[in-house]
Formats: structure tokens, C-alpha cells, sequence
């Protein structure tokens, strides 16, 4: 069992509620929440100040010729926290919010998010303030050109490889491969992950994420002595995660008893019927849940399937679902978080308090990040997997990740989400001891 | 529901609020789409920017879809005094699998913040989207919207899709400010 946190301890995971941070100050909210689990694990001073700083910061003033004959120029940034555990990684987001400490802190909480999973990356981050919306397809090719040549210098597939994120994706990716291909003279699918198949991308990344939160809930399962297929499961967002989360734990042996989208929810204490409900999203112009009935299906709302009757609620969707107003009501013995950020930090403390273990978004969501890796493992040997190969090495990385985090977890007498965190800044910390500092 | 039933239906709405015909603003929505990716895409008019989206043309569809969320936003705005910014969002867990997991034809989520909820800019948005709808240049593009309305109170709480215009992970993209 775990020992109740009577101390607040500040979160990895972001997207907070109001008092909690916002986008300007997600660089000193990182710091902060560093330091706390510093403290805690009695971090040497040096270690923790080399943490508490990104090792390199780049801001690049990006010329873009538009369509119309104009010229634009846009801020772009790329932020690299820590190498100390293999070159970085981190995705490039184009919006017009973007800025330097959003990068930063993003920078750091993927040092973590590598760390934690257990792949030999450091984290890094990228972004451009721009509005991608209104951008042509030509005008993007040559931002996303001209954005790569101007971070080339730091860039690389033993330094730094980035990969989508926020209103990027893999045709970008491919656009940054061949500008770093181009400027190299030699192929370098390798200097970015996310790619079309065609350009050196990976089999089975589509469902990674949805697979990583699936065998996340079956380790947190087992732990429990608890049998798969007398668990009951209640996914909220049938997107691509919690689509793919809910048929791989059907497929395990779990019954799915309620799932929701945009347009609500469906409810079958008996079990849902996948296959059928994915015909009808398949054929509903909307792509969605709504107007979908069987025998035994009743609808509820969003917040209704929160507080559901299931063994398992795996918040898949946004982020703040899960909050002070509705803790107290949620009746999941155990929640798996597919999103980021789906539980507040007050809420946390209410369901560590009621004994309801949480899953955290750093561990159960890192399917994504854990097949980029295996997708740059397979440009750098130009030998590429089948599928069920990349799922095999996923699922051998997220039983290890499961299974350090829990025994660190239970060694520390802390929750997982905490236990997380120190295992993350405990790993990058012995590492950078075990090289030691250069000179 | 046809737009004359519609129109019934929501007389019982407040004194002050004046339907707009949602048939002809649609209409209007749409050509202005058409214009905008037309202008983006340097073709000769909308006839011609509508045979490249019935084509399924990729930059023709983007430029068009993104032409009907902003003259959308502008003429909710226009008519319902409420309205302070749209916004659009990916829906899915995180943001990378929003693009892994993109399923043609879904629909497009928007998020619109108004000072406080009103059955009158439901009543609205629910005619806009039907009349779209209708008009839905072909089946190559049978996008419809998906509009969630959140209020002062939960965008300062940030609760719901309302957490998203502030997220740290999954910004929903401005569309339209007041």
C-alpha cells in the first residue's frame, strides 16, 4: 500500500488548473517541481543546478517568402534541456502562442518523459509562433525549410531528433528529413521520427499510444492480482488513444462498458460491442459516437462516464477532467491517464486519499514516444519491422517502464505519479554522475 | 429538420434575438470560403476552387476548410453580441495522435467562447451547422462542425474544452478574436 502524500509536491504534468501554471510560466514551474523532487531525493547540489538549466537554447528569426510575393519572418525556438541520457528528442509545434519558457519547460518535462520510459534519449522541445491555419502548403514547406536549416547546427541523429507535436505532423517531418538530407548530402531519414512510411516512418505507431495505456492497465492489473477478463473498463475519448486502448484491452479480455467522444457516451454494463460501434463512427458523417443504439445501450454524458461504474476509467480525451468538484465521486479503483494532464493536482490528492491508484499521463501515455524511438532504431540500421515486431518491442519497453516505476514506487512508499517523477530525475542524475563533467 | 421548422422551433427565445435566415448565411459562409481558397490557392474564382475541394484536392480542402472556420467565427460573432474568440482543436488524447489517428471526413472541432451560454447562440450554431451541412460542397468533403460553447466561468475555472485555450499540451488554435 501507499503511504497517503501529506506534502504537495508539484506535478511534471502541466495544464493545470487557475492557479496552476499557465503557458508564460511553465519554465519556472518546471524549476519548481525539479527542486521539490531534489529535496526529496536528496539530489547532489551540482547535479541539480546543471537540471535546472536547458544545456542549449536556440532562437532563430525564420524569413519566409509567402505566396503573395510578401515577406514574413517568424521566432522560432529549439531548446535542448539534457543530453546526459542520449541525443534529445522532443516535438516541433507551430502556433501563435508560442514561446522561449513554454519551450523550456516542455524541453525538460520530455528529459522526463525519455527517462521514465526508459528509452536513452534526453528531452528536447521546438516551436514557431506562427498561425499554420493560414499557411498555403508552399508556405509551410518553406517555413518548416528554412526553420530546420536554421537549427541544423544543433540538430542530428546522435544530438537532437525532433518529431511532431502541437499543428505539425509526419508530412512536415518528411519536409525536415529531406532539408537535412539535402543541406548533409546523404540520407538522413533518421534526423526526425514521425514520418510517412515511405520516408523511413515506423509500422504501428498509429496505435503506440493506445497500446502503451492497454499494457499499462494490464501491468497495474496484475500488480493488483486482478483478472483481466473480470475487469470492466470505461475509456472517455474514442479518438485514435482511447479507440486503440479500448480494443487491445477487449482483445486482452476486458469487458469495454462505456466509452464517449465529443457527443457524448455509451454505456453497457454488460460490455459494448466494438466492431459495431466502430461501423457506425465509420459511417456517421461526423465521425462520432452520437446517434449510435443496440440492445443495452444507454447514453450518458461525459461526465457521467467519468463516474461510471467500471473497475478501470482511462480519461483519454482532454486534459482537467478530473477535478476537486468530482474526485470524490469517481468509483474506478484504478485510473490509467491516455491524456496529459487529465487530473488535477487537487483531485490527485482526493483520489490518493480514497486508495483509487492512478497511472500517470508521464508513464501511461509514452507508447508514442516509445515507438519514435523504435522508428529511429529502424532508420539507423535501415532494416524496418514488421508490425507485430514494433509491438513487441513496445510492449517489452512499457512492462519494464511499468515494472520500474512500481517497484520504485513501492521502495519509496510514494504514489506512482510521484514515484515517476523521482525515478525520472533519480535516472538522469546517475547518469550524468557516471560520465562525469567534461573536462 | 428543415430551416423553417427550425426557425419555429426557437420563437420562443428571447424578445430581442432575431434569427438570422441560417439558409442564406450559409450560403454566404460558404462563398466566402470558396473565395478565400481560391485567393490562397491563385485559381480564377470560387467555381474553380469548388471543382479542386470536390476533387478531394488536399491544399484545396485545407485552405477551404480553413476559409469556412474563419468566415464562420466572423458571422457568429456578427450575430450574437456574445461571442469574445472561436477556436479550433484536435480531438484526441494527445497531439501527436490526433495526425497519426486523422480520420477523413471528421468533423471539425471549434470551440466557441462566449460571455455566457445562451439558447439563442445554441439555437444558432445548431441552424449554421445544419444549413452547412446541406450545402456540404460534395462527398469527397462531407465535413460538418462540432462546436462546443464554454462561458466566462469555465474558461476561468478551466474546465471542459475550455481547458484547452489555455493548454500546455494540446492549445486549441485561435481562429477569431473580438
Amino acid at each position: 500500500m501507499h503511504t497517503p502524500l501529506t506534502e504537495t509536491l508539484p506535478r511534471f504534468q502541466v495544464g493545470l488548473p487557475a492557479a496552476e501554471p499557465t503557458r508564460q510560466d511553465l519554465w519556472d514551474t518546471a524549476v519548481g517541481l525539479l527542486d521539490a523532487v531534489a529535496e526529496r531525493l536528496r539530489l547532489d547540489p551540482g547535479i541539480h543546478a546543471i537540471l535546472r538549466q536547458p544545456e542549449r537554447e536556440l532562437t532563430v528569426a525564420i524569413p519566409v517568402v509567402m505566396d503573395d510575393g510578401g515577406i514574413r519572418v517568424f521566432t522560432g525556438h529549439r531548446v535542448q534541456h539534457s543530453s546526459a541520457r542520449g541525443p534529445c528528442k522532443g516535438g516541433i509545434r507551430y502556433h501563435p502562442d508560442v514561446t522561449l519558457n513554454e519551450v523550456k519547460g516542455l524541453a525538460a518535462m520530455m528529459t522526463w518523459k525519455c527517462a521514465v520510459v526508459g528509452i536513452p534519449y534526453g528531452g528536447a522541445k521546438g516551436g514557431v509562433a506562427c498561425d499554420p491555419a493560414e499557411f498555403s502548403q508552399n508556405e509551410l514547406a518553406r517555413l518548416t525549410r528554412r526553420y530546420t536549416a536554421m537549427i541544423m547546427p544543433i540538430l542530428g541523429p546522435r544530438r537532437d531528433i525532433p518529431a511532431p507535436d502541437v499543428n505539425t505532423n509526419p508530412q512536415i517531418m518528411a519536409w525536415i528529413a529531406d532539408t537535412a538530407s539535402m543541406l548533409e548530402g546523404a540520407a538522413m531519414p533518421e534526423i526526425v521520427t514521425g514520418k510517412p512510411l515511405n520516408v523511413g516512418g515506423s509500422k504501428g505507431r498509429k496505435e503506440a499510444t493506445g497500446r502503451g495505456v492497454a499494457i499499462v492497465t494490464a501491468e497495474l492489473l496484475k500488480r493488483h492480482s486482478r483478472r483481466l477478463d473480470e475487469t470492466t473498463v470505461a475509456v472517455q475519448g474514442y479518438g485514435n488513444v482511447g479507440e486503440a486502448a479500448a480494443a487491445i484491452l477487449h482483445d486482452m479480455g476486458c469487458r469495454i462498458v462505456a466509452v464517449s467522444d465529443v457527443s457524448g457516451g455509451l454505456c453497457n454494463p454488460h460490455g459494448l460491442d466494438l466492431a459495431d460501434i466502430n461501423r457506425h463512427v465509420a459511417a456517421h458523417p461526423k465521425r462520432l459516437l452520437a446517434g449510435y443504439q443496440a440492445a443495452g445501450v444507454e447514453r450518458l454524458s461525459n461526465q457521467e462516464l467519468l463516474e461510471c461504474q467500471a473497475d478501470v476509467l482511462i480519461p483519454a480525451a482532454l486534459e482537467h477532467q478530473i477535478r476537486q468538484d468530482n474526485a470524490d465521486r469517481i468509483r474506478a479503483r484504478f485510473i490509467v491517464e491516455g491524456a496529459n494532464g487529465p487530473t488535477t493536482q487537487e483531485a490527485d490528492a482526493i483520489l490518493e486519499e480514497r486508495g483509487v491508484i492512478v497511472a500517470p499521463d508521464i508513464l501511461a501515455n509514452a507508447g508514442g514516444v516509445a515507438v519514435s524511438y523504435l522508428e529511429w532504431v529502424q532508420d539507423l540500421q535501415s532494416f524496418f519491422w514488421e508490425e507485430a515486431e514494433v509491438n513487441r518491442q513496445l510492449t517489452a519497453i512499457m512492462q519494464h517502464s511499468f515494472r520500474e516505476v512500481w517497484d520504485f514506487s513501492q521502495t519509496q512508499g510514494v504514489s506512482l505519479r510521484l514515484g515517476a517523477s523521482m525515478l525520472a530525475v533519480d535516472k538522469v542524475a546517475e547518469t550524468i554522475q557516471a560520465r562525469g563533467i567534461w573536462p | 429538420m428543415s430551416d423553417t421548422a427550425l426557425r419555429t422551433s426557437v420563437t420562443t427565445l428571447p424578445a430581442e434575438f432575431v434569427l438570422p435566415d441560417a439558409a442564406t448565411t450559409a450560403e454566404t459562409i460558404l462563398a466566402e470560403a470558396l473565395t478565400y481558397c481560391a485567393q490562397r490557392l491563385g485559381v480564377a474564382g470560387p467555381e474553380a476552387a469548388l471543382a479542386l475541394v470536390r476533387q478531394g484536392a488536399g491544399k484545396a480542402c485545407s485552405h477551404y476548410e480553413f476559409g469556412l472556420v474563419r468566415s464562420l467565427s466572423e458571422h457568429l460573432a456578427a450575430l450574437d453580441d456574445e461571442v469574445r474568440a472561436v477556436y479550433q482543436f484536435d480531438d484526441d488524447a494527445t497531439p501527436e495522435d490526433t495526425i497519426f489517428g486523422a480520420a477523413a471526413g471528421a468533423a471539425i472541432h471549434l470551440i466557441v467562447w462566449a460571455r455566457r451560454k445562451t439558447n439563442a447562440l445554441d439555437a444558432l450554431v445548431d441552424a449554421l451547422d445544419r444549413s452547412l451541412a446541406r450545402r456540404t460542397v460534395g462527398p469527397q468533403q462531407p465535413r460538418l462542425l462540432d462546436v462546443q460553447v464554454v462561458d466566462d466561468a469555465e474558461v476561468s475555472a478551466r474546465v471542459g474544452y475550455a481547458a484547452l485555450l489555455t493548454s500546455l499540451h494540446h492549445p486549441a488554435l485561435p481562429i477569431w478574436r473580438r
